[in-house]
C-alpha cells in the first residue's frame, strides 16, 4: 500500500508530512480525515485535521472535464500538527479503512445507475416530443429498440443496488459484491449515457439538456474508489483464487 | 423538416421514476419519502440551475446547505445529529442527486461516504471537538487518503 504521508508522535502530539492529491472537498472542508503512516509501527492511522493550521496548504484543482460544480484539492502537510485526541481511535490499520471504501464502492454502483436513469429518462422523453418525418421518434422501430435496450441495462443496475443494499442490511455485503456492482454498473453507464447521447442528435450534445454532462461525469465515477479493472481483478481474485496483482 | 426542439425544454430531465419492475413496491415508507424528497429537490431545485454552476466550475454552496435542511446527508451512518436510514434509503439518495447531478452526488459522497463513515467506523463516540461533523449545519469534511 503505497502511502506516503506520515504521522511522528511528540508527546501529545502527531507531526503530519507529505502531500495528497483530489481531495474532495478539502478547499472548503472545516475538518478533513487524513490517513498516515505511523512511523514508530508502520501502520496506517486516521486523523482529524480541523480549519487551515500551520503547514497546511489545499489549492483547487482546476481545469476538471467532469463533476466540473464540486472540487478537489492537492493537499500538502508540512509539519502540521494534531492533538493525539485528533486520532481516529478506530483506524489502527489499512484493514479499518477498507471497511470505509467498501461501503462507498456500493455508492458509486448507485450513483451509476442515477446518471444512467438521468440519461435513460431524458432520451425517453426528448424521443417522445420530437417530431421527425411527419412523426414522433419513439413511432420509429430502431428508437424503439434502442430504448428498451436501455431500459434493460437500467433495470438489471437497479436489481444489482437493491441486492447489494438488502445484503448491507444483513451485514452479508462482502467488498467483491459491492466491486462487481460498481463494474457493471459503471460499465453499464457508460454505454446507456453514449446511447442517449446518438438519440438526441446534436441537441444531445447543448449542455442544457443534461446528457452531455452526465457522459463526462460518469467518467469520474467510473475512476475513483476505484477503477472497473480494479474492481474486476478484485472479483477476479475472489473467483480465480489467484491474485493478479500485487 | 424539423419540428420544433424540445431542446432545454422543462419537462426534460426531470424524473420519471423508471421502475419496470416494480421495485419499488417493496420499498418501505421510509425509503420511499427518502426516494421522492431526493427527486423533488433534483426536480425542482438542482435541474433549473445546475448547469450554469457546471459551465462555470462553480460549487453550489447554497444546493449543499438544502442536502443538510432536507435531511439527505446520513448515508445509512448512525450517530448524533444524522437522520437514520437504511443502506437502500441511502442508496436511493444517492442515486437520485446523480440522476440530478454527478458533482452534487459527489460531494454527498465525500462528506457522507467517505469523511462521516471514517468518524463514524473509527470513532463512534463523539469526542467533543473530534467528534461527527454535524449533517445539518454548515461544517463540510474532506477525506484524504
Amino acid at each position: 500500500m503505497a502511502l506516503e504521508t506520515t504521522a511522528r508522535r511528540e508527546g501529545d502530539e502527531w507531526v503530519l508530512e507529505g502531500a495528497k492529491r483530489w481531495i474532495g472537498n478539502a478547499t472548503i472542508a472545516d475538518v478533513t480525515v487524513v490517513w498516515a503512516r505511523d512511523e514508530a509501527d508502520g501502520q496506517v492511522k486516521g486523523f482529524l485535521v480541523e480549519g487551515d493550521p500551520a503547514g497546511w496548504e489545499a489549492t483547487r484543482i482546476e481545469g476538471k472535464g467532469s463533476v466540473r460544480a464540486v472540487w478537489q484539492a492537492d493537499i500538502t502537510l508540512a509539519g502540521v500538527r494534531v492533538p493525539d485526541s485528533a486520532r481516529l481511535p478506530g483506524g489502527e490499520t489499512f484493514k479499518d479503512t477498507g471497511r470505509v471504501l467498501a461501503a462507498t464502492r456500493l455508492t458509486c454502483a448507485f450513483a451509476a445507475l442515477g446518471h444512467a436513469v438521468g440519461a435513460y429518462e431524458v432520451a425517453l422523453t426528448y424521443c417522445k416530443e420530437r417530431e421527425q418525418f411527419g412523426q414522433p421518434l419513439v413511432g420509429f422501430q430502431i428508437v424503439q429498440e434502442k430504448l428498451v435496450r436501455m431500459l434493460a441495462e437500467v433495470t438489471s443496475m437497479q436489481l444489482y443496488c437493491l441486492q447489494c443494499a438488502r445484503l448491507t442490511d444483513e451485514g452479508k455485503l462482502r467488498d467483491t459484491f459491492a466491486g462487481l456492482a460498481k463494474m457493471n454498473n459503471t460499465i453499464k453507464a457508460r454505454q446507456v449515457i453514449a446511447e442517449a447521447r446518438d438519440l438526441l442528435g446534436g441537441n444531445g450534445i447543448l449542455l442544457e439538456n443534461h446528457v452531455m454532462r452526465h457522459m463526462v461525469d460518469i467518467e469520474a465515477i467510473h475512476t475513483f474508489e476505484g477503477t472497473a479493472t480494479i474492481q474486476a481483478l478484485i472479483v477476479g481474485r475472489d473467483v480465480t483464487g489467484v491474485a493478479a496483482f500485487t | 423538416m424539423t419540428t420544433a426542439s424540445p431542446s432545454g425544454s422543462e419537462e426534460l430531465g426531470r424524473g420519471l421514476g423508471t421502475d419496470y419492475l416494480l421495485i419499488g413496491e417493496s420499498l418501505t415508507e421510509a425509503e420511499l419519502d427518502y426516494l421522492e424528497r431526493t427527486r423533488r429537490f433534483v426536480d425542482d431545485e438542482v435541474l433549473p440551475v445546475i448547469v450554469d454552476h457546471w459551465e462555470r466550475a462553480d460549487f453550489p454552496f447554497a444546493l449543499a446547505r438544502r442536502l443538510g435542511e432536507l435531511g439527505l446527508i446520513g448515508d445509512g451512518l448512525e450517530g448524533e445529529g444524522i437522520p437514520a436510514m437504511s443502506p437502500l434509503a441511502a442508496g436511493l439518495i444517492n442515486m437520485e442527486l446523480n440522476r440530478g447531478d454527478g458533482s452534487l452526488g459527489t460531494f454527498l459522497g465525500v462528506q457522507a461516504g467517505l469523511a462521516m463513515r471514517s468518524i463514524a467506523y473509527l470513532a463512534p463516540r463523539s469526542r467533543g471537538r473530534a467528534g461527527c461533523p454535524p449533517s445539518r449545519g454548515p461544517r463540510r469534511s474532506a477525506p484524504s487518503r
